[in-house]
């Protein structure tokens, strides 16, 4: 199965950074041995779009271990990892804990395609918080074409009434607004060097 | 760089951009419902609700047994709660609203859990009121609290014991006899009696309750989360013992139960535990309930306005959500989420078909050959008899959905954003 919606670390980053009090739940389906990778990598994204914390959290200790943690972890965006490692048992008992696993700030779940079948057929209570929010990983994301960049500057310009002139004077000037939209736009402008100065 | 240009249009965009966060926090599929109670988004339903049946059968016979079923994110939490807000108004009644799930881990459920769950609670009444001063009281909190998470015991070994030997090695040399204890020639066809462990858990709950019961005589428990239990067995034991331990005791009792039980075999513990007093809290059947779909409306307009969510995509959105409380929530997110990003005002029917779209793509995740056939075969002839694991798959992972038809009969319908998607399949193939 193939979620129509394919988000590669920067935009998924900042996802997780502009919903950083929604305590919103994503599922992203990677293929099989990079769930970690995408994790880091969004991780990487995450923070340099904004200040909400970022951890990673491997799963693999099992259900009521990740439970525990989630229930005692500070406030931070949690990616979770490892669940290819569930059996049949842990996806039902999971689904059993879900009122320990309610949060404040944003969830990944970094899944396999497997590990997304499970989730939907074994933990529906679960799956239900995730709803329609689910995308394919795409490693690639970051490399835009020249027209997909251009349609995309197109779109935060409109969204903001700014010029790229504008936008790249505010961050020289340290006045730049912290959204993870205006990170974006610096970085597309090839000016990532001053996401430091926002 | 204009700068006398900038500042208006930061502050334009700012307001947009807040109100539409504020928007997508008041549309959290995760949230809890107490939050959104308490935040003042909840909306009675004109038409009356299974909490305003609890609550006035609850009113007359305050010791009464109630079961509420319904599909994941139907809103048996919300009645739960709301039912405890109501009885905690009436003059002599306390009501305790437990997610037995944050107390005890439920997939290792087993008679006296209930019970137990009960008395650690009031436990924590006693607690809050600072009465450990009175004797009696401090006893009932630390009796139970002890037997529900276990504590250590000093004990005496005797003089004459092996010293290599356990306390249960130990036999008396000085003529005593250890009773052996005969086991029932007969078999009971049903137990009725309470197993000594949930017996004498019922004990310890009632001391735990009778200091509680000064001001307020009448206790209503309201359990949550046992609609997630899959072992039907666990929940049917549960029933069977804990429930009528609190029976006993004269404490009313509403459960959430998980949506297998209106099916086959553990029908008849709905039948025979619950006769009347069993709700289905089911999907609003939006293409037949005119009423169902303005309480639907205003639910959304209670966290977004008119202006930003028309009547067009309103009606769109009801109609995907299948009249599911969290659906309709989870694709009015997605929708508005979309119209922001788009650079929009407002949401257009466009949105909500993507919303849609992504929305039913998560139904497909697994889903097997046989199981797409049953579902193109309720599509088109209406029939499906839940009689297998797989069917009932199909409902407790909402692919399916019920609603409440005439006569006390059950209406199924394909989840609205999973048809088109299966059609495309068959198409397809």
């Amino acid at each position: 199965m193939n979620p129509s919606a394919t988000l590669g670390a920067a935009e998924l980053g900042h996802l997780a950074a502009s919903e950083a009090q929604l305590g919103l739940w994503r599922g992203v389906i990677t293929p099989k041995e990079q769930t970690l990778a995408a994790a880091e990598r969004t991780a990487r994204a995450a923070r340099r779009a904004g200040s909400l914390p970022i951890e990673i959290l491997d799963v693999s200790a099992g259900p009521l271990a990740l439970a525990q943690k989630m229930m005692e972890h500070p406030p931070a965006a949690l990616f979770l990892v490892g669940f290819e490692k569930f059996s049949v048992e842990d996806w039902g008992h999971l689904d059993s804990l879900r009122s320990n696993l309610e949060r404040d700030q944003p969830v990944i779940l970094f899944l396999t395609e497997g590990s997304a079948e499970h989730l939907s057929r074994l933990a529906p209570n679960l799956a239900n918080w995730v709803g329609g929010s689910y995308a394919r990983w795409d490693g690639s994301a970051e490399i835009l074409s020249p027209e997909e960049k251009a349609a995309r500057l197109d779109v935060l310009r409109g969204q903001f009434g700014k010029t790229d002139e504008e936008v790249i004077q505010a961050a020289l000037e340290h006045r730049l607004e912290r959204e993870p939209q205006m990170s974006e736009w610096l970085v597309l402008l090839g000016r990532g060097d001053l996401l430091e100065y926002g | 760089m204009d700068s006398r240009k900038a500042p208006g249009h930061t502050r334009v965009v700012t307001t947009r951009r807040e109100r539409f966060r504020e928007y997508m926090a008041r549309l959290r599929p995760a949230e809890n419902p107490a939050r959104a109670i308490a935040e003042g988004l909840y909306v009675r339903r004109e038409s009356g609700s299974a909490g305003d049946e609890i609550i006035s059968r609850l009113e007359l016979e305050p010791s009464s047994t109630h079961l509420v079923v319904g599909g994941i994110g139907s809103g048996k939490t919300t009645q739960l709660l709301v039912t405890e807000a109501a009885l905690n108004q009436v003059e002599d009644t306390r009501a305790i609203y437990i997610d037995v799930s944050e107390i005890h881990d439920i997939s290792k459920m087993k008679p006296g859990v209930l019970v137990v769950v009960a008395g650690v609670v009031l436990a924590r009444s006693l607690a809050a009121e600072e009465e450990d001063f009175n004797d009696a009281r401090y006893k009932a909190r630390v009796a139970i609290q002890r037997f529900a998470h276990g504590h250590v015991k000093w004990v005496r070994v005797p003089d004459d014991m092996d010293a290599f030997g356990s306390e249960d090695d130990y036999y008396p040399d000085d003529g005593e006899y250890v009773q052996d204890e005969q086991p029932a020639f007969l078999a009971p066809p049903r137990r009725e009696e309470l197993l000594p462990e949930v017996e004498e858990a019922s004990g310890l709950l009632r001391a735990v309750w009778e200091p509680l019961k000064t001001d307020k005589p009448n206790l209503v428990l309201l359990f949550d989360s046992l609609d997630r239990l899959t072992d039907m067995d666990a929940f049917g034991k549960a029933v069977e013992q804990d429930v009528q331990a609190l029976r006993k005791l004269g404490i009313g009792v509403v459960l959430a139960g998980p949506l297998r039980m209106m099916y086959g075999a553990h029908r008849i513990i709905v039948t025979e535990r619950f006769e009347e007093n069993f709700y289905p809290q089911m999907a609003v059947d939006v293409t037949r309930d005119e009423q169902g779909r303005r309480f639907l409306i205003d639910v959304l307009h209670k966290r977004v306005p008119p202006a930003v969510l028309p009547e067009e995509a309103c009606l769109r959105l009801l109609e995907y959500s299948g009249g599911v409380l969290r659906d309709l929530i989870s694709l009015t997110r997605a929708a508005v989420d979309g119209t922001f990003r788009a650079g929009s005002q407002r949401v257009e029917v466009s949105h909500v078909e993507a919303a849609a779209r992504a929305f039913g793509e998560r139904f497909l995740f697994g889903l097997r050959k046989h199981e797409i056939d049953t579902l193109l075969r309720l599509q088109k002839t209406g029939i499906f008899t839940g009689s297998s694991d797989d069917d009932l798959a199909l409902l407790t992972t909402q692919r399916i959905l019920a609603y409440a038809a005439e006569g006390g009969s059950w209406r199924y319908v394909v989840h609205p954003t999973l048809l088109p998607l299966i059609r495309q399949l068959q198409e397809a193939s």
